[in-house]
């Protein structure tokens, strides 16, 4: 009687087995299809999800369950909607820019505290995701890599050492940053040298033929720019501060602000010179004013081109930002280390050691100096990370956020990804310590 | 009397046999070698990523002796056959420092390409080879005279490099298309592109030249080319984030630094097992094995130290304390 009833009949063995089989694909199911949500950097956003997102302007891309409409499309061509194909399963990114998504990932700006669930507005009110996620966040994006500060902030204000480990952070692309112009006069396109492109952002070429040659033309140049700080602002100041040495006194910083970066050649901006936040509001910027320079990110550029007709883009060096942008391009990787400020003499960045709160190993950091001035390609370029959650990843999604992350690194030829990768604007990384196996040791559960 | 035919039972016999004997003819085989005393001293050469120097270590005493400024981001390290000069890769400066090994002192500072990460000598010592990672070139310096006498485009993000023991051939592990580029060293041009797995980051070739062995640091294996047919033949398995290859001074067993593990993995190439998994520190990036001794030299980038480990036991016997974040080890050829 016992031996039977341990066994069990056979119709238990049936309905035993039925059960365990919804079970087991029910439990498949939830591994094979994660809802991962994040959010932060712009300059990326294309690669990521597509272009989706410029019309209707939104902030949020999501093929996610929630929410439910208002979201644009996630492309299945991009990096993240080739990824969701091939594992089944679903991403949101909100384009809060870095800053702001680093603070909604390190649940802190320092004083206050932040979280993903909130709407997906581009400020630190949240990802858009729902309540009911079980990772807050699973990952962010950012063109600049995380400070010391801010990797202190997941501890001390956010909280969130104790559930989720410490920020773990992987280069991902890199993107070209343009010197766009509208001059409805010039009917051939602009080739500028660095030293053309520090002299007008450092205020030093104030007219239009020193940029020509045209020497009759002596409108005056009117310089937009980002007014927040921004990746792009800082690698056009990588690029600058390492293109144009000036001297001990008087050089470029390089900075996310670029007041800041131009601070040592104009304490105040220029009057006449127009601060605008975002990179659509630059390219509008130059768009609504013939005679004006500015700067963007180009593949974005590229995608909206149709909305903004007298807005051209500069050759810098001979070097077009999309044909001399190659598809894979290599970096320098440091682990646990952060930029610590810039150095006093030459503006240039300096990174420092840091002391990791959890895993060793899991900050990865590309030294800005590695790409500064590479003038055989398209020399002015932004890298931009993915961060995770050391632990606390869940068993159900560890899984889509080790994917996710490493997606940047997968086999491109197979995967039809082509936001990234030659004429994009975008390019991919590589570099030895640029690999799947070094995510998956690095977020966990 | 014995006869050639053998049963599963024999052939497992043998195998139970062979294994261990083979474990020992491989030391005995490395001992036995006559290895000419060319290099006049005992040293291992590690460059020094974040400060810009190279440890040079006293492999009899497993001692640091010297510290030598170099350029900026070394990455990579090799030393002239007669053991005279060492070449350093600096990265961020595009340069490539050439040290008097006798006097650790930087006689020549030569301008590459952008990215230098890679560098390796010719047989004869005539040659440089320097992997640009930046610009997918290899640049060739003439060592009479320091200067760079040609440059040859190879794939994307060449990260590795290494010479065939008849200098006929250069190799490139190029991690952002996933190949290897085969150089003809004779006319300077690429004659076959061979696709590996997933970002080869490190090149090892046997003492023959007859195989090429790529580790991907991303497929977490070892792709085994045939030099004579530029095909891959075998594949390795490895461990997590396998980036550097060596092989012992006879050929095998084959050493992988396994950078996500902290390992070394110890291959027979012949029957493909791993033989030992040795752990070491944290992130071992560079292996070198000396030809002289057969002892292994990994440099742990994540900790700061060099592993020493005997090839008779698979154990570490040493751990040396060298400079910021160790990118890369050569040793003294012979002596």
């Amino acid at each position: 009687m016992f031996k039977r009833n341990a066994k069990g009949n056979t119709r238990t063995k049936l309905v035993t087995g039925a059960v365990m089989l919804v079970l087991g694909l029910s439990a498949a199911g939830t591994a094979m299809s994660t809802d991962t949500f994040g959010g932060g950097a712009t300059l990326p956003a294309g690669g990521y999800v597509g272009f989706n997102f410029l019309n209707p302007a939104v902030k949020q891309s999501a093929n996610t369950a929630f929410p439910t409409s208002g979201a644009a499309a996630v492309s299945s061509t991009s990096l993240f909607g080739a990824w969701a194909a091939r594992t089944g399963n679903k991403v949101s990114y909100c384009q809060t820019g870095s800053g702001n998504g680093k603070k909604i990932f390190d649940n802190s700006d320092g004083t206050n505290h932040l979280t993903a669930i909130g709407a997906c507005d581009g400020t630190t009110i949240g990802f858009g995701a729902p309540s009911s996620i079980l990772v807050n966040p699973h990952f962010a994006g950012s063109d600049a890599p995380m400070s010391a500060t801010e990797y202190n902030w997941f501890d001390v204000t956010g909280g969130k050492k104790t559930q989720y480990g410490e920020p773990v952070q992987f280069p991902a692309v890199a993107g070209s940053i343009a010197v766009i112009y509208r001059k409805d006069s010039l009917s051939t396109p602009l080739n500028l040298t660095s030293a053309q492109v520090c002299g007008v952002f450092n205020g030093s070429i104030t007219q239009w033929s020193a940029l020509t040659g045209n020497a009759s033309d002596t409108t005056t140049i009117k310089v937009a720019f980002r007014s927040d700080g921004s990746g792009t602002s800082f690698s056009l100041a990588n690029h600058m501060a390492a293109a144009c040495a000036g001297t001990a006194s008087q050089h470029f910083i390089v900075d996310q602000s670029f007041a800041t970066a131009i601070s040592q050649y104009k304490p105040t901006i220029p009057s006449g010179w127009v601060g605008a936040s975002g990179n659509p509001a630059v390219v509008a910027a130059v768009e609504s004013a013939d005679g004006t320079i500015g700067y963007a990110e180009s593949a974005n550029l590229k995608a909206a081109a149709s909305t903004v007709p007298h807005v051209k883009y500069a050759t810098v060096g001979g070097k077009d930002p999309y044909a001399d942008f190659p598809a894979s391009l290599a970096v320098l990787v440091s682990s646990d280390r952060v930029l610590s400020g810039v150095n006093a003499t030459t503006g240039r960045p300096v990174t420092a050691a840091l002391t990791p709160f959890g895993q060793t190993g899991c900050m990865l950091l590309v030294d800005p100096a590695g790409y500064a001035n590479i003038t055989s390609r398209y020399p002015i370029m932004a890298v931009s990370y993915l961060i995770a959650n050391n632990k606390g990843n869940t068993s159900t999604d560890v899984g889509a956020v080790r994917g996710l992350i490493g997606s940047a690194y997968a086999d491109h030829t197979t995967d039809g990804v082509t936001t990234i990768g030659a004429n994009t604007g975008y390019s991919f990384l590589s570099s030895t310590a640029l690999t799947q196996a070094k995510v998956d040791s690095c977020v966990n559960i | 009397m014995t006869t050639g035919r053998s049963t599963i039972k024999n052939r497992q016999a043998t195998k139970r046999w062979l294994a261990p004997a083979a474990r020992c003819a491989i030391p005995l085989l490395m001992a036995g070698m006559a290895l000419p005393a060319a290099a006049h001293n005992k040293n291992a050469y590690v460059a020094n990523e974040i400060d810009n120097t190279v440890s040079v270590i006293d492999t009899v005493t497993n001692t640091v002796t010297a510290t030598v400024p170099v350029g900026a981001n070394p990455l990579g390290i090799a030393v002239s056959p007669n053991g005279f000069g060492v070449y350093v890769a600096n990265a961020l400066d595009n340069t490539v420092s050439v040290i008097d090994a006798a006097t650790n002192a930087v006689t020549a500072m030569v301008p590459v390409q952008n990215t230098p990460v890679a560098v390796a000598v010719s047989p004869d010592g005539s040659d440089v080879y320097v992997a640009n990672a930046n610009e997918n070139t290899v640049s060739v310096i003439d060592t009479a005279t320091n200067a760079v006498v040609a440059t040859v485009p190879v794939g994307s993000a060449p990260f590795s490099i290494a010479v065939s023991p008849n200098g006929a051939r250069v190799y490139t592990g190029n991690t952002g298309d996933n190949t290897v580029s085969v150089i003809n060293a004779r006319t300077n041009e690429v004659v076959a592109t061979v696709p590996v797995g997933n970002t080869p980051s490190g090149l090892g070739i046997g003492p023959l030249g007859a195989r090429v062995y790529v580790a991907n640091a991303g497929s977490n294996n070892v792709s085994v080319i045939d030099a004579f047919t530029n095909k891959v033949t075998a594949t390795l398995t490895a461990g997590n984030g396998a980036e550097a290859v060596a092989t012992s001074p006879i050929g095998l067993p084959v050493y992988v630094s396994n950078s996500v593990d902290n390992t070394v993995s110890v291959i027979n190439p012949l029957t493909k097992n791993v033989i030992a998994t040795v752990s070491v520190e944290n992130t071992p990036q560079s292996i070198a094995v000396s030809d002289s001794t057969g002892r292994v030299y990994v440099a742990n980038a994540g900790s700061n130290t060099v592993s020493v480990i005997n090839p008779y036991t698979n154990k570490v016997i040493a751990t040396v304390n060298v400079g910021s974040v160790p990118a890369a080890v050569a040793t003294q050829p012979q002596w």
